[in-house]
């Protein structure tokens, strides 16, 4: 896809000498990028209705996580600071192409596990996209817990946020507090890296603030804790889509904007390059005529 | 110029004088009168309508009742256009603070409902769509794994789990929407918002009781065949889904 036609260098024995790139590579020059322009402004336009349609699913999602979330700003639950194990999970995808998406997400996680590290807590890592995995499992390898591939493709539903949350929880860590580590969508134009608290049962039972709600016995909490954090799993999903997605769109549009300049600029040196050697051939005529 | 005619000249502009005076003093109280005519009539609808709604709103018991008739003085110049009743109206319907208490007829009055109750904020959602947002309702029925119970503003704070079942919503003007949910979470908070979250919720328009009855057969009969924990699990659990349809369709 990103071929690229290098000048001809000649070297001949007394020296370095470097051809003036004749018509036929810049013909091919101008080919490929002419090429990648297609490509880009097709990616563009794909990119932009599936921006679209993420964006419209994203308002009822929107208003189910910040419901789902609701109870941990008003009831004001904190983890005690003697709680050491931590569980991070970053939400990104497996595609590239879209700007900062994904080293975003890398680098407020290799911040947090960071600053964990250096206040003697255990973190764990939940990874869902295989870039985070290719970010991150070179440098942090021994904290990753999980990897999840096959995001991005589709938009993401229900059922794979609570598939990841399964599975989590099937893990066997069993971690106090955490965070879930997103791009969170502000516009097309702009995304946010955004943190969002997670707790365990033990932590929101024995929070003080908990003592006003009434009626709620272990299991009725252990049932709707897990709830919560496929909630909160699946908020971070649809954000992310969403950033990712407009990212990619302007990402492209950029790209095919470069492309374009680039073939004007070539197509001005082919132009160039055609009359210089037009020029040559007439006055070789000449003065061989003149010669004679 | 000979001084007879100037003092003549003078009394004549100082009685036409008067007379402009007078009859401008007169226009602006005919004028005047309109107004507060066309006020008072105002008023009394607007004491006619207070008067409504208190019966209506609080059970206060007592009727406001114009003042007995005593003959106020009249300016002469006020005799025409108004008769005397409207005037008394009109000076009642103004003085009303300083003549209602000695005109009432009553003197019970129970106290309002408590006017500072706080609204509950309802959040309906399910992962793909919003059914209300921040709203403030009446009442809402919910089925949990604990029992179904109502839940009003000002209810404690509790956080509860949701079985497969009917939600009922109660608005304000009195219309109830139901709908059913499979499961879900419900939070209370103390400040009286209410987040009701369903991972699937649909109108109960929208279910078909045939179809939930052939499923339950069909659930039924699946039980007898399921061989290990997990799947006994699942169809136990299809089987309460489709009774709980069942019952809420019929």
């Amino acid at each position: 896809m990103f071929c690229r036609a290098s000048a001809v260098v000649f070297l001949p024995q007394c020296g370095q000498v470097r051809n003036m790139a004749t018509l036929k590579d810049i013909t091919i020059r101008l080919k490929s990028v002419k090429n990648i322009q297609k490509i880009t402004k097709s990616m563009k336009m794909v990119a932009a209705a599936k921006y679209a349609r993420a964006e419209r699913a994203l308002k009822p999602a929107r208003v189910y996580g910040t419901g789902a979330l609701s109870l941990y700003e008003k009831a004001d639950i904190k983890a005690t600071d003697d709680k050491n194990k931590h569980l991070l999970i970053g939400v990104s995808s497996d595609r590239g192409l879209c700007g900062a998406i994904h080293s975003s997400v890398a680098k407020a996680m290799k911040n947090e596990i960071a600053k964990l590290s250096g206040a003697g807590k255990e973190v764990m890592v939940v990874n869902v996209g295989d870039k985070l995995r290719g970010l991150l499992y070179r440098t942090h390898g021994k904290h990753i817990l999980m990897n999840c591939k096959e995001v991005g493709r589709k938009p993401p539903t229900f059922t794979d946020a609570s598939a990841i949350a399964i599975e989590l929880l099937d893990s066997g860590y069993e971690f106090d507090q955490g965070s879930i580590i997103y791009n969170r969508f502000r516009s097309v134009i702009s995304y946010k890296t955004d943190e969002k608290p997670l707790f365990s049962v033990d932590t929101v039972a024995n929070s003080e603030n908990m003592g006003i709600y009434d009626d709620i016995d272990a299991d009725v909490l252990r049932n709707y804790q897990e709830f919560a954090l496929v909630n909160i799993i699946y908020f971070g999903l649809k954000e992310s889509t969403t950033s990712e997605q407009s990212a990619r769109m302007t990402a492209m549009d950029s790209a095919s904007k470069n492309a374009s300049e680039m073939i004007d600029k070539l197509t001005l040196t082919f132009n160039r390059t055609r009359q210089a050697v037009i020029t040559k051939e007439l006055i070789e005529i000449i003065s061989g005529a003149a010669a004679l | 110029m000979p001084p007879y005619t100037s003092t003549k000249y003078r009394m004549q502009v100082c009685v036409c004088a008067r007379e402009c005076v007078a009859v401008w003093i007169s226009a602006y109280l005919i004028v005047m009168d309109v107004i507060h005519k066309r006020a008072s009539s105002k008023e009394r609808e607007k004491i006619a309508q207070r008067a409504d709604e208190r019966k209506s709103n609080a059970e206060c018991v007592y009727e406001w009742k114009p003042p007995p008739d005593t003959p106020t003085p009249l300016h002469p110049a006020r005799k025409a256009p108004c008769d005397v009743g409207d005037s008394n109206k009109m000076m009642a319907a103004r003085f009303l603070l300083r003549r209602a208490a000695p005109a009432l007829r009553q003197v019970r009055c129970y106290a309002e409902a408590a006017s500072g109750a706080p609204q509950m904020s309802f959040t309906f959602a399910s992962p793909n769509e919003v059914f209300f947002k921040g709203v403030s309702v009446k009442q809402v029925d919910v089925p949990t794994l604990t029992g179904a119970f109502g839940i009003l503003p000002a209810h404690v704070p509790t956080l509860q789990v949701l079985r497969p079942g009917v939600v009922t919503v109660f608005s304000d003007d009195g219309t109830s929407a139901k709908y059913f949910v499979s499961s879900g979470s419900i939070t209370v908070n103390a400040d009286s918002s209410v987040q009701l979250l369903a991972e699937e919720a649909v109108p109960l328009e929208n279910l078909d009781l045939a179809t939930a009855k052939a499923n339950l057969e069909k659930a039924q009969s699946e039980m007898g065949s399921a061989s290990d924990e997990a799947s006994r699990a699942e169809v136990q659990i299809s089987i309460e889904a489709n009774e709980a349809i069942v019952k809420a369709l019929e």
